[in-house]
């Protein structure tokens, strides 16, 4: 079974890259044909990501929601899926792909070199605070990384407009998806304390995962206010959304490469 | 038209600008808790040995108080200024809202004034629990008795506005109970308590990780679990039996790894002796290996060291044997499990809980109609 998991791992970010090479040559091409098959590829390492998840939750007996492996194959699955939904709702592009997906199957990736474990639950995971909190977590990168696509886009717009979005179009994008992204961030936090009070008998315990994750939210706060009151638009707005993805970034993978952290990260 | 100075201060207090100041300000100081090893997460020694590494930032990092980010006044300060600043943009919000009537009925406007409203309620919440409350450690061996005061804590830190005295009540640990998946991954930690003041008498309180347990307005977190050897120290010239209790170990993890290990600390000993338990033990021909996490077949290593830290002698103490050690007779009588507790008074928490919730609620009102937009019909160009 374990055997098995990791071929559909493989399986899975391999068809993600290929999701993200067809999809940058039909951009490129202007070729719906390629567009589409770029649409399937995703739809088929979807599922892949999928049956290894839920390998992975019958293997180790748990939801695959504790060590740095399981976060990241949770957190691309999220963000894939939150990606998938908006296309279906056309509310998103293909070309957000190309930002998303490259993101989705690198993370996959340092999931995997992070090595894979199939311990039981330790006390300190047994709690659907913590259900809670991961998803809403990965919901909220889901979000911002659409966002981040949108930025990106915006600030880099192709030579030729051909079938790209436009800039207003994008920048709305942009804007609502920091939208959605915030509420689940705060959702994350509010479950994260509780959590917290329960296991460590506080709320807030100043760990500096936490307080990335609360600059990352600050960050994201005074985006929403620049926009609203300082009028901010296209490029100034991308730069900020940007800029929150990075410390967001940071406060996923790079506070724990620094120092010990009491909060376990992906 | 130029605004007078206090006018210019209240709209500079509540601005954006800032919002964006003071952003960035947690920004780098988030940061430095990363670069600079915190008195929270690092030894003294520790961060000691960091500052002779690293001279030159370290004094900039003691003048700003950067060895501990998050308790020193610059942090404070920033804290206070968004306060300020969220207290002030909300007042501005409600005289504009007097002035424009017909945002009174919108329900994003409502949505931004309770919005922020509720992130004034979380800092008065952290504020009365930060002044007002306390959070204590309490270390306890099995069967031995907690009486909620000062002494009785090994670490506490009490808020400057507390009236409340020491409650004086009593909370007795009776059994600590772990259980292992495949001999080493804890899977479940729980301890059971009898605890009792003038008025009220519980029995049998389970407090497991996860799940604290409330008596008089305290509340007891489950934090650490180690063994307690019940040790004798006699002197063979005298006959004088100089020590005779339990001995706390520490407890350290390496991955699915666990050491049981401390120094004995004594001031009659002319060396450190330091000793680590094997819970559970085989003796493969004189040597001892470790064989499980949960009293069987317990055993002390020693090991002796001078000031150098150089081992002197080594050897064991069996269970219910004796050894000699620097001339001393030790004696390992007894085994029990020590649990550690956070121990808190949190008299903000109503504020703060509300708040929270309250605060999520009115960021749904304030986005809500992109959030429409966003789960709606409205077809993408």
């Amino acid at each position: 079974m374990r055997g098995i998991e990791i071929v559909f791992l493989w399986g899975a970010v391999f068809l993600y890259a290929l999701t993200f090479a067809f999809g940058i040559t039909g951009t490129i091409w202007r070729k719906n044909v390629i567009e589409k098959i770029s649409d399937w590829l995703l739809g088929i390492a979807f599922l892949l990501h999928t049956v290894t998840g839920v390998l992975h939750w019958i293997n180790s007996g748990h939801p695959p929601v504790t060590d740095a492996y399981e976060l990241n194959l949770t957190g691309v699955w999220i963000t894939i899926l939150v990606y998938i939904i908006f296309r279906l709702l056309k509310k998103t592009d293909l070309v957000i792909g190309l930002v998303v997906v490259p993101i989705s199957f690198l993370t996959l990736g340092y999931g995997y070199i992070s090595g894979i474990q199939f311990d039981p639950m330790g006390p300190a995971f047994q709690s659907p605070w913590l259900i809670i909190h991961v998803i809403f977590a990965w919901l909220a990168f889901g979000s911002y990384a659409i966002s981040t696509g949108a930025a990106f886009f915006k600030l880099c717009p192709p030579k030729e407009g051909g079938r790209f979005p436009g800039s207003d179009d994008l920048d709305l994008m942009e804007y609502r998806f920091v939208v959605l992204g915030f509420i689940n961030h705060a959702v994350m936090i509010i479950s994260g304390a509780i959590w917290a009070k329960k296991l460590w008998g506080h709320y807030w315990n100043w760990d500096p995962l936490e307080t990335w994750s609360l600059i990352a939210f600050l960050v994201y706060a005074f985006y929403l206010h620049a926009r609203s009151f300082l009028n901010w638009r296209m490029k100034k707005s991308a730069l900020m959304a940007i800029a929150g993805i990075i410390v967001l970034a940071i406060s996923f993978w790079g506070v724990g490469l620094f120092g010990p952290t009491i909060h376990p990260g992906p | 038209m130029k605004k007078s100075i206090p006018a210019g201060i209240v709209s500079w207090a509540g601005s954006l600008k800032l919002a964006l100041v003071l952003v960035l300000l947690l920004i780098i100081l988030g940061l430095s808790a990363v670069i600079f090893p915190q008195q929270s997460d690092f030894s003294t020694a520790d961060i000691k040995a960091w500052k002779v590494q690293h001279t030159v930032i370290s004094k900039f990092g003691e003048i700003l108080g950067l060895f501990s980010v998050f308790r020193s006044p610059v942090f404070l300060a920033v804290i206070i200024l968004f306060a300020l600043n969220i207290l002030t943009c909300t007042i501005l919000h409600l005289a504009e809202l007097k002035v424009r009537p017909r945002d009174r009925g919108s329900v994003t406007s409502w949505g931004f004034l309770l919005l922020h409203i509720s992130l004034l309620g979380i800092l008065a919440g952290g504020f009365i629990t930060t002044s007002s409350g306390m959070t204590g450690t309490i270390l306890l061996t099995e069967g031995q008795v907690f009486t909620e005061q000062k002494k009785d804590y090994i670490i506490l830190s009490s808020g400057p506005l507390r009236k409340k005295a020491h409650q004086k009540f009593k909370a007795r640990l009776k059994k600590t109970t772990i259980v292992y998946a495949r001999g080493t991954i804890p899977l479940q930690v729980s301890t059971v308590m009898d605890f009792r003041s003038q008025v009220e008498q519980i029995d049998n309180v389970e407090i497991r990780i996860n799940h604290p347990y409330t008596f008089m307005g305290m509340a007891f977190t489950q934090d650490e679990i180690g063994f307690s050897p019940r040790i004798s120290v006699r002197d063979p010239k005298s006959g004088e039996t100089l020590l005779h209790s339990f001995v706390a170990l520490k407890t350290f993890r390496e991955g699915n790894n666990w050491n049981y290990t401390d120094f004995l600390p004594v001031d009659f000993l002319k060396n450190r002796v330091y000793l680590t338990l094997f819970p559970d033990h085989k003796d493969e021909g004189g040597k001892i290996r470790k064989t499980g996490e949960l009293p069987g077949k317990p055993v002390l290593l020693f090991e002796e060291r001078d000031p150098g830290g150089r081992i002197i002698s080594k050897g064991i103490i069996p269970y219910g044997g004796k050894s000699q050690i620097c001339g001393f007779e030790f004696g390992f009588h007894e085994l029990r499990y020590w649990t550690s507790f956070i121990v808190k008074a949190d008299p903000g928490y109503a504020v703060f809980g509300f708040s929270v919730w309250m605060g999520l609620f009115s960021l749904l009102l304030r986005y809500s109609a992109e959030l429409k937009k966003l789960f709606g019909s409205e077809v993408k160009k």
